[in-house]
């Protein structure tokens, strides 16, 4: 046995030392080819990162201020809401509806959600963002409040089962809400569906 | 020698070789270990070398320099962009050195930019100079397609390239950069240093503006100014508790992405550099001084507003005249010259100096714009000066220094420099105190007052409590002053029961219209701005509406005379 590990000393050896190189470059080229793995990808973040710079300028050009209150002035007519629209509480958007003879028995809907049978209980929301050139009488402010002064107290934010339809007050009349529901139907229906429900 | 002293002398010998061999095994053991730890070293060494340290010659930071902007960005307060720098590719000629004939070139070019006529480049490429612009500011597009005409004449530079995304927006704040990348105007010019130092181009300026409120301010101050016909127009939002420019609008204004279209007119601006009398909205910093240093015992002392005023070859007269005694908050809401005058006749030459050297009204305005502009103030400073600058004519002024005033009126009496840096929460400046804590409360119902029963009516934003003092003064001219030549401003702050925003509008050499009656005076035409630009940035600024009416008001009330059909 130690005659046979002496003759082999030599060869044991010499193997150790190679398996040792070999292992010693197996790590640098593993560590390289990490490194130049690593520096493809810095590269390749430098470059989105500078993509996603003008990508940025190109929408906050695109979308600038003054380009948007034209907009605004031209076609959507959006405009501050008013002090009233301005809710403290819970309990004060609660009492919101409280005017209206059996409003708050009825289920609550949140006035996003559009009703396919009620033709005229379409919600604010749904029909300004829809309709691009709106009747005057149809514009409806940020706050969702209707422009209307035959209903102060109409309850803009919720809608009860028991709420008298639009179409009976005049102001929202069939015509008007038909008009915007054929313009809406195409681009708001889908999105309604697949964002609201 | 006998045997026994030989083995001993043998005995010894032994030991002291077995000491020697010892001793040197010890020393070979010492060597073995320090050769180990040489090797060691080395090992450690290569293993640095190999594993943790990058001799690859491409660090992070070659990697990302491409991202770090030759300029810094400008932001708004809330990070919106309102400018950058990006690479853009300039179009290059070398005409000694053209390959193809000139008249080929010259048509593929302007086929590609058609702005550029045929002629004036086929004169370039014939004048044999050694180097010329063709376009700069190109898209890469067309980059690309003048690369493929293939002439190697033409080159193609990368330069970088300032845009202004918002456009128009603010830009008198933000100002322009030369062809050379060097700010010309605005915070460019203020800030140049900063915006182009190596180590800290990688973070965006951060200003005190909100774009929001800007274009609210802008869009508003346009509008009024379109309808009333109005040479130009300016206004400014401060910050009454930090000092900050939260909007500064000067118009007309100008796109600094193309600076060489705009006009001198274009590129004034009217709220730092402008200096105008400002009338009437001075008589708040009248009534002020008269409560702080007290010569205005209480809201009910009297002014004669009967007689007019000589002094010199002046009268000083009323636009709206009552013709009878004024209490001090009638004086106020009634805009009586008469009345002030008196008043700053009481204060006297010297205070008031001091309350205007104090307010800054001597000096430019305090910001960080150069562009600023000197104000004027009486010289000499006799009783004449003391009564006209009591009602704001004889002294000139930006409006900037009139909305840095009106904060210190309102804000407790704390007169800070207006800045266009973001403040963090905490850490305004100390400023200085120029009148009590008392007569800043004093002074805010009196604002109110004006809006609520005054000249200001229709600067009235409801539940936002705007409060503040119209002021129309005649432009001066050579010999006297222009009758039909108006500065129509005002200045207030809301809200009034705790201001936080001073508000300050001016529309220059405004024209009556068939609905203000053909008064162009601040009442008709300057107020119904203030309340639409109040009711669409209160909600931005975080100022929630309240219908209450502030007891401090319904105090002064009592002090107002109304007429029989008036009275409710």
């Amino acid at each position: 046995m130690i005659v046979l590990g002496s003759r082999f000393r030599t060869l044991a050896l010499v193997a150790a030392a190679t398996a040792s190189a070999v292992s010693c470059y197996m790590i640098s080229l593993k560590v390289s080819a990490e490194r130049s793995q690593n520096q493809r990808l810095k590269l390749g973040i430098a470059r989105d990162l500078g993509a996603i710079r003008y990508l940025q300028a190109e929408l906050g050009t695109r979308s600038r201020l003054p380009l948007l209150e034209q907009w605004n002035a031209g076609v959507l007519a959006l405009s501050a809401p008013k002090p009233q629209q301005y809710l403290d509480a819970a309990v004060e958007l609660a009492t919101f509806t409280g005017d209206q003879p059996g409003g708050m028995e009825a289920k609550v809907i949140p006035a996003v959600v559009v009703d396919e049978d009620q033709p005229a209980a379409v919600a604010p929301v749904q029909t300004v963002a829809a309709q691009p050139a709106p009747r005057k009488q149809a514009v409806v402010t940020v706050a969702y409040q209707p422009a209307t002064t035959e209903a102060p107290r109409r309850p803009a934010l919720l809608q009860t089962a028991s709420y008298p339809t639009a179409a009976s007050s005049g102001l929202l009349g069939r015509g008007v809400l038909g008009e915007i529901r054929e313009a809406a139907a195409a681009e708001a229906g889908k999105l309604a569906k697949a964002g609201t429900r | 020698m006998n045997a026994a002293a030989a083995r001993a002398a043998r005995i010894k010998l032994a030991g002291q070789r077995q000491a020697a061999l010892a001793l040197a095994r010890q020393r070979l053991v010492i060597g073995l270990f320090l050769f180990g730890a040489l090797i060691g070293v080395v090992v450690l060494r290569l293993l640095m070398l190999a594993v943790l340290e990058d001799r690859s010659g491409q660090g992070n930071r070659d990697a990302f320099a491409g991202l770090l902007p030759p300029r810094a960005d400008i932001i708004d307060r809330n990070g919106v962009a309102l400018a950058r720098t990006f690479e853009a590719y300039a179009v290059t000629v070398r005409p000694s050195q053209l390959v193809n004939p000139p008249e080929e070139v010259a048509r593929k070019l302007s086929q590609i930019i058609p702005s550029l006529s045929e002629a004036a480049l086929l004169q370039t490429l014939k004048s044999g100079r050694n180097f010329a612009f063709i376009q700069r500011r190109v898209l890469p597009e067309v980059a690309e397609a003048i690369n493929a005409i293939g002439e190697p004449a033409i080159a193609l530079e990368r330069e970088p390239d300032r845009l202004y995304p918002q456009m128009n927006l603010a830009s008198h704040v933000l100002g322009f950069t030369d062809i050379d990348g060097h700010g010309r105007s605005g915070i460019e010019r203020a800030d140049d240093g900063r915006l182009i130092d190596r180590a800290m181009r990688d973070k965006p300026v951060q200003l005190s503006i909100d774009a929001r409120v800007q274009q609210a301010l802008e869009g508003e101050l346009y509008a009024g100014m379109v309808k009333h016909q109005a040479l130009g127009a300016a206004g400014v939002v401060l910050d009454a508790r930090t000092g900050e420019v939260i909007a500064m609008a000067s118009l007309p204004s100008y796109n600094p992405n193309n600076v060489g279209k705009a006009t001198a007119d274009q590129l004034f601006n009217r709220a730092t550099l402008g200096v105008y009398e400002l009338g009437s909205t001075f008589k708040t910093f009248t009534i002020a001084m008269g409560l702080d240093v007290g010569t205005i015992k209480s809201m009910s002392q009297r002014y004669d507003a009967i007689q007019a005023v000589h002094i010199g070859r002046f009268t000083i007269h009323d636009d709206h005249p009552q013709n009878r005694m004024l209490t001090v908050p009638e004086v106020y809401i009634h805009s009586s010259n008469i009345g002030t005058a008196r008043m700053a006749d009481e204060i006297g030459v010297p205070t008031q100096q001091d309350y205007v050297r104090r307010l800054g009204f001597d000096a430019p305005v305090d910001i960080e714009l150069k562009e600023r502009g000197r104000t004027l103030t009486p010289n000499p400073w006799g009783r004449a000066a003391l009564l006209t600058v009591g009602y704001g004519h004889g002294i000139a002024v930006t409006p900037l220094h009139l909305a840095t005033g009106y904060a210190a009126v309102v804000n407790g009496g704390i007169w800070r420099p207006a800045t266009l840096q973001k403040v963090a929460p905490g850490k305004a400046a100390t400023g200085r105190r120029v009148f009590s804590a008392a007569t800043s409360q004093q002074m805010r119902a009196l604002m109110r007052l004006v809006v609520l029963d005054g000249t200001g009516r229709k600067a009235e934003a409801p539940g936002y409590r705007v409060g503040g003092k119209t002021g129309t003064a005649e432009k001066a001219q050579a010999g006297g002053y222009a009758r039909r030549s108006l500065v129509s401003n005002f200045a207030g702050a809301f809200p009034m029961d705790d201001p936080r925003y001073v508000i300050v509008a001016m529309l220059d050499e405004p024209k009556g219209t068939a609905d203000t009656y053909g008064f162009a005076t601040a009442g008709w035409v300057v107020a119904p701005i203030i309340s639409k630009t109040v009711s669409r940035i209160a909600p931005m600024l975080g100022v929630a509406p309240k219908d209450d009416n502030e007891p401090s008001v319904d105090a002064l009330q009592q002090y107002v005379w109304r007429p029989k059909s008036e009275q409710h």
